[in-house]
């Protein structure tokens, strides 16, 4: 199944602003890859509260930019950090590494 | 020119945040990646409101809240909540934050409520001095369906309660803020005879979908009577409206949360105030708000 960006909650999210809506994905593009780093090091160290803030982080600026689907396995990493537990984090883990660059081509392209 | 902070680990949440209050409002904005930067600008710069999010490395949004109440009480703190925050959040609320605007609702809510707090702190024709010397007051407003008229009388009574010896400046714009959510809840759910799901969370859009009905019986005919009584010692809203009222006994205050699928308005009631009781009708409720300590 194909993730797909909503536009019309993306904009709406910065009342249909697009250069704020082109800032915050630029901003996005440049942190998003460092938070998705995060999450095997918080698995390599069991470190459960990192997989629960980085799954927060990434769900919340998910939602902003309308990649609901993306923030679905997003939050999936966050819960699974709220109960103490980094068990199971890998497989979600692949699946976002996986469904990453297509958001990122989704995103890049509003910004060109 | 107003001066905010945002306090947020997320690089495009605080490009977010920023960009609407600066384009919206026009104010200058400092953004901020933890509490500890924050605390640094704040303690040079003394801003007009601190607005934060709750999950950060390092000193997080809770303890960030905290240090501002104990040496900068004076500064309003407006939390940005999330979806599996709630708890925190709650927490953070019953701690002295003025507000929150949940993160899904930010182009929605923010600038309205940041604008509504700064035209709190600088109220004012009347000199703040006076108040203080202000012993006792009961006053009455009959109020028509205009969002106009509550945040008038609002305005009005908070500065009334400087006369009320509350924690700390800030208290007051938080009281005034629960008023304020129950009295939009007389407007629309009562008089306007809303449900939650007819109410959306823009006030212009809200105000003009209900434009029509405030030109029509029954609902043109109705009004919302505000009663305070603000001494030195509490203050008592009771806020009736002539709408046909809810099922009281379907209130269950214990699960009355920052859900942010919810309104805000019962949470900043029953966060802020130190009573909430509604009558049998549902269509009256009475706020105490005690003197601290």
């Amino acid at each position: 199944m194909s993730f797909t960006v909503d536009w019309d909650a993306a904009l709406g999210s910065v009342n249909n602003d697009r250069s704020l809506l082109k800032l915050v994905i630029d901003a996005f593009l440049d942190e998003s890859k460092q938070l998705l780093e995060r999450i095997p090091a918080a698995i390599d160290t069991h470190d459960a509260d990192l997989l629960k803030r980085t799954g927060h982080t990434l769900k919340g600026t998910m939602l902003s930019l309308g990649a609901v689907e993306w923030s679905a396995v997003a939050r999936q990493i966050e819960e699974l950090g709220t109960t103490g537990s980094t068990e199971g984090a890998d497989a979600l883990f692949i699946e976002l590494s996986q469904r990453m660059p297509e958001l990122w081509r989704q995103l890049k392209t509003f910004t060109v | 020119m107003s001066r905010i902070v945002v306090v947020d680990d997320a690089h495009s949440d605080r490009t977010l945040i920023s960009g609407l209050l600066s384009r919206e409002l026009g104010c200058k904005v400092q953004t901020a990646e933890n509490g500890e930067a924050a605390l640094d600008y704040i303690d040079a710069e003394r801003p007009d409101v601190v607005l934060t999010g709750l999950q950060m490395p390092g000193m997080d949004g809770l303890a960030l809240l905290q240090t501002i109440k104990e040496e900068y009480p004076m500064i309003p703190v407006v939390l940005i909540t999330a979806q599996g925050s709630e708890d925190v959040a709650a927490t953070a609320m019953k701690a002295g934050a003025t507000s929150y605007v949940p993160k899904r609702r930010l182009a929605e809510d923010l600038s309205r409520t940041v604008q509504r707090i700064i035209a709190g702190t600088t109220d004012g024709s009347v000199p703040p001095q006076l108040m203080h010397r202000l012993e006792y007051s009961k006053c009455q407003f009959v109020l028509s369906n205009d969002p106009n008229q509550i945040t008038a009388v609002v305005t009005h009574l908070q500065r009334m309660l400087r006369c009320l010896p509350l924690q700390d400046e800030s208290e007051r714009i938080r009281v005034g803020l629960a008023l304020e959510a129950a009295l939009s809840n007389a407007l629309f759910h009562g008089n306007m005879d809303a449900s939650r799901d007819q109410l959306h969370p823009d006030e212009a859009t809200r105000s003009a979908t209900f434009r029509e009905r405030w030109n029509q019986k029954p609902w043109c005919d109705r009004r919302i009577t505000l009663t305070a009584d603000i001494s030195r010692q509490k203050a008592t809203f009771v806020v009736k409206d002539e709408g046909n009222g809810f099922d009281t006994t379907k209130l269950d205050t214990s699960m009355i949360s920052l859900d942010t699928e919810g309104g805000r308005g019962l949470p900043l009631m029953f966060t802020i105030m130190d009573f909430v009781g509604f009558n049998k009708v549902g269509n009256e409720v009475t706020l105490i708000r005690n003197r601290a300590g």
